[in-house]
Formats: structure tokens, C-alpha cells, sequence
């Protein structure tokens, strides 16, 4: 399991805040809608209005409402994964970053700017050289070769051939693919595929990647290789990332926040402790139930106050002591090795909390 | 959820399969149909009243089930049966023999027929289509329907066996005398005014034809014949290997040897023409119809048209328009041969992976773009077929011109079948067959390169 730089992820939600109300944030969306039918804009307004259901929205308008009033925003450098079962409307939205799919309601910022305001050529140019995206299907071009189909964006924008095919191929070694460049698609293993419809989503080096559902398509071990691929170059290059998952899991893995969807709304947005800590609702529960908790929560999830003397009898007994960060994981090692509590102090070394035996077992057990 | 055959059948049957299809039927929500079928209230018919039942109603009793086309199929069959004994009690009452015959042949159709649909009565799982559950009101309304059917039927039909002479407009269709000539006349009119209206026009059509036409033809028959023979053979060999590169020397060692040599040529470049015709106008408007659905809803009649119009129908007005010769030749030629180039190129197009399309979207693809890198390069393959066909379609097309002087191996054709030349006839309609292999080989040839490309 990947241990992430830890300061990052504590203060997360205060950076994206913080980029949020002074409009840094790389992908922002404000308020989305997307309603599929004959009559989307009647159906808003019922939406809106009288607080109809999906529904009843289907009954009365023969409208299928994909994306339910979504606002989200990412910040530059982080992986956020969207988590929903298949007709959550998980794909729909992320398709409304690169605008392939036009929202009914509501606006997207990408880097400060409403693309929603972008002439169709200058929308073209934002996703030939800043977004790149991977598809659960590969959707690789099957009358090109490897090297080509990751050259497709730069040769989409016209750059020269020697330009681009010496570009595809430094690509091609990020993810280990080098010796593949004249294969044709069809050659290769669903795997080797996506790895190729990664690289050609790093081809332009755009600062934000849309992944939908970039590894359900492939088998358990090979999607295990490819996230820990994934996760890889993420942390090398530090693109902002939209992963699209329907595995918890993987959401826990890969993302530093993770927002879970259900009937094209967005239920809860927190990062991977917050979701497993303190589930919003029944439905984010069910997802939680089955997680491990060991490398997700921390001393801080768990910890209980310190009691009036418990502080002198830390001293006394030389508990061991962690800082709040400190994984389950790490905990247990301790427990396993001593019948002590475990005092908990802040970076100053001023106690803060304690966590024993009982809680951390309870606590594994997700009650 | 709408029960099927086997749920309905399996209740009826012995005690254990019963209990265990009504715990299925009770695991699907009470609203559903399957729920209805199994309550005790439904009528259970034995066998034997269900092959009595639909042995006497006939086909009404397919009717009453929705078995519309069997009802069609059996109604016809016993008028035949019917007609067979009407004719037979005529021949009887006139005294005329082998009346009884007849009649006995007439009864055992009918019965035969109803016996077989009652023992699809019986066994149900022959027909899965049938239905069982319908409520009893809709039953009586398709059995309504059915019997009206059937009595118009029989009684027209009888009545114009054995009764007195029927009505006339019943048996033969009232048609108003003056309306086709009157018509006719309108369109010879319109063509006449067309002709002289749009003269310059067609002029202008059969002279760009005219042109193009001359152009390849003297490419094709004015080079000496060993250089077309050398381009030839080197075409066929990179598009299909040693096989079909051996195929074309014997074919054309043929054309050569029996004398066809000037005119195969000729045919080829009025085959040539059409080709590039047809791609020229073929490849654009299939796009067309692959993007715009309402152009393919005006197109695609138009394309029916074409393909069935019969060829000499529009031959006569080609030559009003264009005169003899060669170019209303391959003007007919193009009408016949195009629509498979416009249809295979639309279907090509569509079924470029939506996948692959909006990945070239997401980088940045223009609809240009689209098209030029993922949707013609996808199609190609379909393509390559529809030009196949059209060389197909042009070369079966080749006797027909040469009616209206288009020339070449056509003509030698139509001169044998003038003077009753069965052994000329043969070894011209070779020559076109030959010809028309070594094309499809070629095509067919490169298309495959194509492909083996990426193996």
C-alpha cells in the first residue's frame, strides 16, 4: 500500500478551499445539471422548482436526469476520484470538464476561465493541449500503430511528424511500453492497451487528466499493476486528476479526495478517511462497510481525550508515543508488542489524545 | 416481465414441476402477468378439448391466439382446399368425370390442415409465439376480426366457383381506362420539354463523359498492348500475390488470343469511367448520408429507384437526353452502379466506434479532422467494397449498353444474339466474366494488403 506525504493530505481540505475562494483551483464546477430528453429546460425547472425526483422527471418529461446539481472543485496537482455505481451519472459528468457532453444548467472554470463562455476552436485547442483523457474502453484508433495513436493529440494539432514521434516515444517508456511503438492495437493485451491510452493522454502534457473508469475493464492483478502505475507518475507529474471508479478501493488508493455520486448527485465529498470515518448516509455506509481501515484512518480518526492524569501516567509508564498521523497500521504493531495505550502528541510533543486497545479494535472493525 | 410459453405450459403439468414454477411465479412482483397466470381461476382446457376446439374454429382459432401470419397461411391454404371441392361439385353437377376425386382431394386438405394446427393446439411448445394469457375480451375481438376475414374470403371464392357470374369489378380490378395513357402522355411531354429546355445542359453532362471517357480509353486501347499488359500484371501482382497475378495472365492471354483484345479495353475504360464517376459522386454523398438524417431519408428512395428501375426503362430517355454512343452508356451505367458505392460508403461511416470517435474528440479532433483521420480511414474496407460492386455492376451492365452503341465486348454480345451465334455469344460473355474476376481479384487483393497490414 502507498503511504502518501502526509502533511498533503491533512490540510487538503483547507487548500481547496483556500483555492477555491481565491479562484486557483484547476477544474472547478458550479451548480451542473445535465438533463438528457426532448424538453431539458422544462425539466430543470421542475427539477429546481418543485423538487421533483428522478422519477418523476422520467414520467412526466421522458427525461433521464444525468447530473443533478454537482459543484466540485479540484485543486492543481490533486487526484480526485468520482465513486458511484454504473448510472450514477459518473461518466456524464466528467465528460462536462472537456465539455464533450454541454451542460443544462451550471458552469465549469478550468484554470479560472468558463469554458462554457469558449468559441468551439478555442475549445478544441484547451483539450489538444491541456486535457488529456483515458477511456474504460481504450478507444484506441485501430488503423494506427502504437507510437501513432499516442502522437493522435499532437498530431491533431499539427506538429511535425519528427516532433511528435519523439515525443510519443519518451511517453511510450513512462509507461514501459518502448519496445511496442510499430505494434498495431489489436496486437496487444487489454493492459498493455490502456497503458498505451495513458501514454497518449501524457503525449501533449496537459495539466489535467480525465480518466473514466480508466482500469474496469481489466482483470484484478493487471488493474492492480496499472494503478500502482498510475499512482507512479501521479505523484512524479502532479496532474490534476478527475478518476471516474466504481471501486471504492481504488478511489481509496488513488485519490487524495474522493466525491461519491448516486442518481447524478453528489452525495459526499471528503478525503478517503473522512468517507470511512464518517459516511454521510446508508448508501456511502454500504460502500465503507467492506473497506480496510488500516492504512486509511489515523491516530487522530480514533483517538479519545486524555484524561486528568493519564498524562502523568504516559510519563510514569513510558506509553509509546505517536503523532496524530500515525496510521492503524502502525498502531497495531505497537499494541501487538505491549499492553500500553499509546499517548498521541502534536508535532510540539503536547499530548493530545490517547487510543487503546479497545478502540483500536473497535475501530478496525468499522464500529 | 411477460411470462413465457414454458411457465404457463409447466403449471399445467405434473404436481412436482407445478409447485416448484409457483414458488418461481410468486417471486416476481404480484403486478406482473406471471402472477395472473398461475391464479386458480384460470380455465385449465384439457388436450383433447383444445384439439376439438381449434379443430372445428380452423384458423379462427389462430386468429383468437394473435397468430396472425400462421392465420394468413392456413386461410390460404384451406381456400385452396376449397376451391379443389368447388370445382369438383361443378365437374359432378355437369356430369363431367374424375369430379369425385377432386372433391375427396379438396376435404383432405382442409382436414389435414386443421388436424396439423390442432396438434399445435395441443403441444403449445411447438409454437412458442402463442399466447395463453390474454384476457378474454381480447380473445373474442381477434376471433371477431378473424372470422370476417374469413367469411369475405370463402364466400367470394365459392361464389366465383359455383355461383351465378359475379359482379365484375370483383373480378377484375376496376381500373379507369384513360388514366395510365393520360399519364404516360404527361411524362412524354415533360421529357420533350426537358430536352429542349435543358438541352445545353445534357449537352454539357455528355461532354464532360465524353472527355473523361476518351481520355482513359486512349490510355487503355491506343498504348500498344504489351505496356498495358506489363501495368496490368504489376497491379495485380502487389495487390494480390502470384494467385491472382497468374489469374490475370491467363485472362488476359484469353482476351488477347480470341481476338477481343481493342474491345475488352474499350469495355474497360467505359468500366473505368463509371468507376471514377461513381467514387467521384459515390464517397461524398454516402458521408452525407451517414451525417444528415434527413438527406438519407431523401436519398435512400431515390437509391431504391435506381437499383430497381428496370435498366431499359431509363435507356430510352438516356438516349433522348444524350443521344447514342458512348456516353449515355456510362450515364446508364453510373445510375445502376452507384447506389451500392453511396449505401456500403454510409454504412462505413456509421459504424466507426462511437469509442474511438469521441477520443478523437477529446483531443481536440475538428469535425474535419474527424473525418479525414478516424471515420474515412475506418471506412475504407466498406468502401473497397462498394467500389468492387460497382466494377461488378458496371461490367454486368456493359451487354445492355452496347444496345445503344456504347461499344466493346457488349456489342459483340448483342451481334451474336442478332444472328444466333451461340459459339460467338459464349466466348464474348467469357471474356466480360473473365474480366469482371481479374478486376474483383485486384480489389479484392488490395483490400486484404490492407488488412494483413496490421497482422
Amino acid at each position: 500500500m502507498v503511504t502518501r506525504p502526509k502533511s498533503r493530505l491533512e490540510t487538503l481540505s483547507e487548500r481547496v478551499h483556500h483555492a477555491v475562494m481565491t479562484g486557483t483551483a484547476t477544474i472547478e464546477c458550479r451548480n451542473l445539471y445535465k438533463i438528457f430528453g426532448p424538453r431539458p429546460k422544462e425539466a430543470l425547472a421542475a427539477l429546481r422548482e418543485n423538487g421533483l425526483g428522478k422519477p418523476d422527471v422520467k414520467a412526466k418529461y421522458d427525461s433521464v436526469v444525468g447530473v443533478h446539481d454537482v459543484s466540485f472543485s479540484v485543486e492543481p496537482g490533486e487526484v480526485f476520484c468520482i465513486m458511484g455505481l454504473s448510472g450514477s451519472g459518473k461518466s456524464t459528468l466528467v465528460r462536462h470538464i472537456n465539455r464533450l457532453v454541454e451542460p443544462t444548467a451550471g458552469s465549469i472554470f478550468i484554470q479560472g476561465e468558463d469554458i462554457g463562455l469558449k468559441s468551439r476552436r478555442a475549445m478544441r485547442k484547451l483539450r489538444a493541449e491541456k486535457i488529456g483523457m483515458v477511456f474504460q474502453n481504450f478507444a484506441l484508433l485501430p488503423h494506427l500503430n502504437v507510437v501513432d495513436n499516442v502522437a493522435l493529440g499532437l498530431e491533431l494539432r499539427s506538429l511535425p511528424r519528427d516532433e511528435r514521434i519523439a515525443t510519443a516515444r519518451r511517453k511510450l517508456a513512462l509507461v514501459h511500453l518502448s519496445e511496442w511503438d510499430e505494434a498495431w492495437p489489436e496486437e496487444l493485451s487489454g493492459g498493455m492497451q490502456q497503458r498505451v491510452g495513458l501514454a497518449r493522454a501524457l503525449a501533449s502534457d496537459p495539466d489535467i487528466l480525465l480518466m473514466d473508469e480508466p482500469f474496469s475493464a481489466l482483470d484484478p492483478l493487471i488493474r492492480r499493476q496499472l494503478q500502482d502505475l498510475f499512482i507512479d507518475l501521479s505523484r512524479q507529474m502532479r496532474k490534476t486528476t478527475v478518476f471516474i471508479t466504481h471501486d471504492l478501493a481504488e478511489a481509496i488508493r488513488i485519490g487524495h479526495r474522493i466525491g461519491i455520486m448516486r442518481d447524478g448527485r453528489m452525495v459526499q465529498v471528503g478525503t478517503p478517511s473522512e468517507i470511512v470515518n464518517r459516511p454521510k448516509d446508508d448508501y456511502v455506509k454500504a460502500f465503507v462497510q467492506g473497506i480496510s481501515r488500516l492504512t486509511i484512518l489515523a491516530a487522530a480518526d480514533i483517538m479519545e481525550p486524555l484524561g486528568g492524569d493519564d498524562a502523568a501516567l504516559a510519563a510514569e509508564q513510558h506509553w509509546p508515543v505517536r503523532r496524530p498521523t500515525a496510521l492503524l497500521d502502525e498502531l497495531i504493531d505497537l499494541t501487538a508488542e505491549s499492553d500500553l495505550p499509546i499517548l498521541i502528541s502534536d508535532g510540539d510533543g503536547k499530548p493530545v489524545g490517547i487510543v487503546r486497545r479497545r478502540v483500536l479494535l473497535r475501530s478496525i472493525q468499522g464500529k | 416481465m411477460t411470462p413465457s410459453t414454458d411457465e404457463v405450459i409447466v403449471v399445467q403439468g405434473p404436481l412436482p414441476d407445478r409447485l416448484r414454477n409457483r414458488e418461481a411465479a410468486v417471486a416476481v412482483p404480484a403486478d406482473s402477468a406471471a402472477a395472473a397466470v398461475i391464479q386458480p381461476a384460470a380455465p385449465a382446457t384439457t388436450p383433447r378439448q383444445r384439439f376439438t376446439e381449434s379443430f372445428i374454429l380452423g384458423p379462427v382459432w389462430l386468429a383468437a391466439r394473435g397468430l396472425w401470419y400462421l392465420f394468413v397461411v392456413a386461410a390460404i391454404g384451406e381456400l385452396v382446399g376449397l376451391v379443389t371441392a368447388g370445382s369438383a361439385i361443378r365437374r359432378i353437377l355437369a356430369g363431367t368425370p374424375g369430379g369425385s376425386a377432386l372433391l375427396v382431394l379438396g376435404i383432405a386438405v382442409i382436414v389435414l390442415l386443421r388436424t396439423a394446427f390442432a396438434i399445435i393446439a395441443v403441444r403449445p411448445r411447438l409454437l412458442q409465439l402463442a399466447s395463453h394469457d390474454d384476457a378474454a375480451a381480447q380473445q373474442r375481438r381477434r376471433m371477431a376480426l378473424g372470422t370476417t376475414v374469413l367469411v369475405v374470403a370463402y364466400v367470394l371464392t365459392l361464389w366465383r366457383f359455383l355461383g351465378p357470374a359475379l359482379w365484375q369489378p370483383l373480378t377484375t380490378f376496376p381500373a379507369p381506362p384513360a388514366l395510365a395513357p393520360q399519364v404516360a402522355k404527361a411524362i412524354d411531354a415533360t421529357v420533350k420539354w426537358a430536352i429542349v429546355s435543358f438541352g445545353a445542359f445534357f449537352e454539357a453532362i455528355r461532354f464532360c463523359v465524353f472527355w473523361l471517357l476518351t481520355g482513359i480509353e486512349a490510355a487503355f486501347v491506343v498504348t500498344p498492348w504489351p505496356v498495358t499488359v506489363i501495368f496490368l500484371l504489376l497491379v495485380a501482382w502487389r495487390a494480390g500475390g502470384l494467385g491472382v497475378l497468374a489469374f490475370a495472365a491467363g485472362s488476359l492471354a484469353y482476351l488477347g488470343l480470341f481476338g477481343f483484345w481493342e474491345k475488352s479495353m474499350s469495355t474497360l475504360a467505359l468500366v473505368a469511367t463509371s468507376v471514377i464517376v461513381c467514387v467521384a459522386f459515390g464517397v461524398p454523398l454516402g458521408i452525407l448520408c451517414a451525417k444528415s438524417r434527413r438527406s438519407n431519408a431523401v436519398i435512400e428512395p431515390i437509391l431504391d429507384v435506381m437499383q430497381t428501375l428496370p435498366t431499359f426503362v431509363y435507356l430510352i430517355p438516356a438516349v433522348a437526353f444524350f443521344s447514342i454512343g458512348k456516353p449515355p452508356g456510362v450515364l446508364a451505367t453510373v445510375i445502376f452502379a452507384m447506389p451500392p458505392m453511396i449505401r456500403l460508403t454510409s454504412l462505413g461511416i456509421r459504424q466507426v466506434p462511437q469509442t474511438v470517435k469521441e477520443a478523437a474528440l477529446a483531443y481536440g479532433a475538428g469535425p474535419l479532422q474527424l473525418m479525414a483521420k478516424v471515420e474515412l480511414p475506418l471506412a475504407i474496407p466498406s468502401i473497397l467494397t462498394g467500389t468492387n460492386q460497382v466494377i461488378m455492376m458496371s461490367l454486368s451492365m456493359v451487354v445492355i449498353a452496347g444496345l445503344i452503341g456504347a461499344g466493346g465486348l457488349g456489342l459483340d454480345v448483342i451481334r451474336a444474339l442478332n444472328f444466333l451465334q451461340t459459339g460467338q455469344g459464349f466466348l464474348a460473355g467469357i471474356a466480360i466474366v473473365l474480366m469482371a474476376m481479374m478486376l474483383d481479384r485486384i480489389v479484392r487483393g488490395s483490400k486484404n494488403a490492407g488488412r494483413g497490414r496490421r497482422q
